[in-house]
């Protein structure tokens, strides 16, 4: 069943850092933030007001003409979605065509779903009965919507499904994407995740968990700060990633540019609590061991960590000790950091982005910076010539990103260069 | 009552891509490219514009503008 690779041949993203894998990476190396005070909505009497939020969304640049009535009745996830596909199965120059369709599929995940459209129709069934609930209720807000309309728009009719692990729900989409290839029930995969969640509920929720950040609304873009002494939560964000994945004789076949291989994606379960990581990072290192055993890669043969890096206390530091832990034996450690310090917390679409992020930087030689670490938290362990500030120019064959979820889901991603 | 069935077209027009005056009565759901899903909010919407209540049973029988319009009146009536 391992006889076949996975490679990758397109990407496509849509996030507070821009809506193409473009302009996505200059401002990564420009060590742009995303974060910004909340514009969709009034946000002035929650602790934290703060989120990077996708701006300058077009719906009718990502649908038919013909699709676009109907892609208005769902929510912003779905079209993030599509977006981020279209973009993707474009830069593979995939045709999908009747003959080869059955063997095209989509994995692709939500963490919150249409929670914009269950607000808004629970206010219609409080104020004006059930008999004026929307039709398009059930549609709009189940998290698998998104892998279906994706699929009907592109007429895509291989496996397709959602997998749901919140905040890892991008890695183990991936991953899904990964083992339908490897043994052999689709040649292609769609996969990715996204996430529209910066809504007042939402917001709601994550604040009284006390999980955001809430000491930096005056100065949105140095709110997400990991590894700072001053971290004190994540930025919720939202977005969308998508790749196309192929088996590799497949891509070869037809000519196709390959942008990284898919070594493997990782995965433990931390059995420890809801919403904390184990505080030894005894989950992260675990997913981090399957990922590289069974990848049959050494920890010293990975050029950089692409963290989970939410900025929040514990998180930071369970995952820094993990990644130390590989370490043990004194060899040097490579660089590592998180682009959450630029992008805030995109949830279900995190990892989805942060593989995109890892193929860019394996195909361009660059490590992007970790911004924002303004007082180094020394009690991680880990010092700024790793942590690196500036985009660092060097060879990247292989990049191991990590990606961990309320429900205590981890996922480790190894992508190599080809 | 009289109704306003300019304000009837409107709601339809809004959700079908065609100019008001395409809108004829004869024209079908289907021909206006309407599904299922988007039929039912159609007739939900008339039914809180017009203050009137359409059955499921009365729902099934209305295939074209011109049903919705005289379901309306009828509704309307008294």
């Amino acid at each position: 069943m391992n006889s076949r690779r996975v490679v990758v041949t397109g990407l496509g993203v849509i996030s507070p850092l821009g809506n193409s894998t473009g302009e996505v990476w200059t401002n990564l190396l420009n060590g742009k933030s995303g974060i910004s005070q909340i514009r969709s909505f009034d946000a002035s009497s929650y602790n934290s007001r703060i989120a990077g939020e996708v701006k300058n969304f077009n719906l009718a640049d990502f649908y038919p003409p013909a699709s676009v009535g109907k892609a208005k009745k769902l929510d912003n996830f779905v079209h993030y979605a599509q977006a981020a596909s279209k973009q993707a199965i474009e830069e593979a120059g995939l045709e999908i065509t009747e003959a080869n369709s059955a063997r095209i599929g989509i994995s692709f995940g939500t963490g919150i779903g249409g929670i914009k459209s269950h607000t808004d129709q629970v206010l219609v069934f409080m104020k004006k009965g059930h008999k004026r609930v929307t039709p398009y209720f059930v549609p709009a807000v189940i998290g698998n919507m998104a892998a279906g309309f994706v699929s009907i728009q592109f007429k895509i009719k291989g496996p397709n499904a959602s997998l749901q692990t919140a905040c890892a729900t991008g890695n183990h989409s991936i991953s899904y994407g990964e083992l339908l290839i490897k043994s052999n029930k689709a040649d292609v995969m769609i996969v990715g995740a996204s996430e529209s969640a910066v809504q007042e509920i939402t917001l709601a929720g994550f604040c009284n968990m006390r999980a955001l950040s809430t000491s930096y609304n005056e100065s949105p873009e140095t709110a997400s700060r990991p590894f700072d002494k001053g971290r004190d939560g994540f930025v919720l964000a939202e977005g969308a990633a998508a790749l196309v994945l192929e088996d590799y004789d497949h891509a070869m076949k037809r000519g196709a540019t390959i942008l990284a291989e898919l070594v493997t994606v990782g995965m433990s379960g931390d059995a420890n609590d809801m919403v904390m990581p184990c505080s030894d990072g005894e989950g992260a290192y675990l997913s981090m061991t399957n990922a590289l055993t069974q990848g049959q890669v050494n920890a010293d043969e990975i050029d950089y960590f692409n963290f989970h890096g939410t900025s929040t206390p514990l998180g930071d530091s369970a995952e820094s000790q993990a990644v130390l832990r590989l370490f043990s034996n004194g060899k040097d450690l490579p660089h590592m950091g998180s682009t959450k310090s630029m992008t805030g917390h995109m949830i279900a679409a995190a990892s989805a982005v942060e593989a995109v992020i890892s193929i860019l930087s394996i195909k361009n030689n660059l490590v992007p910076p970790n911004i924002n670490i303004f007082d180094l938290d020394e009690s991680l362990g880990l010092d700024l010539n790793v942590l690196n500030q500036e985009p660092v120019e060097k060879e990247v064959k292989y990049v191991l990103s990590n990606s961990f979820g309320f429900g205590g889901h981890n996922s480790s991603a190894i992508f190599k260069k080809i | 009552m009289v109704i306003d069935e300019e304000k009837v077209k409107d709601i339809i027009v809004d959700k079908v891509n065609c100019e008001k005056d395409e809108l004829t009565s004869d024209a079908s759901f289907q021909d206006l490219g309407l599904d299922s899903l988007d039929s039912v909010e159609l007739i939900m919407q008339m039914e809180e514009e017009f203050k009137i209540q359409i059955s499921d049973n009365e729902a099934e029988n209305l295939k074209t503008v011109g049903d919705v319009i005289n379901i309306i009146k009828e509704k309307t009536k008294s």
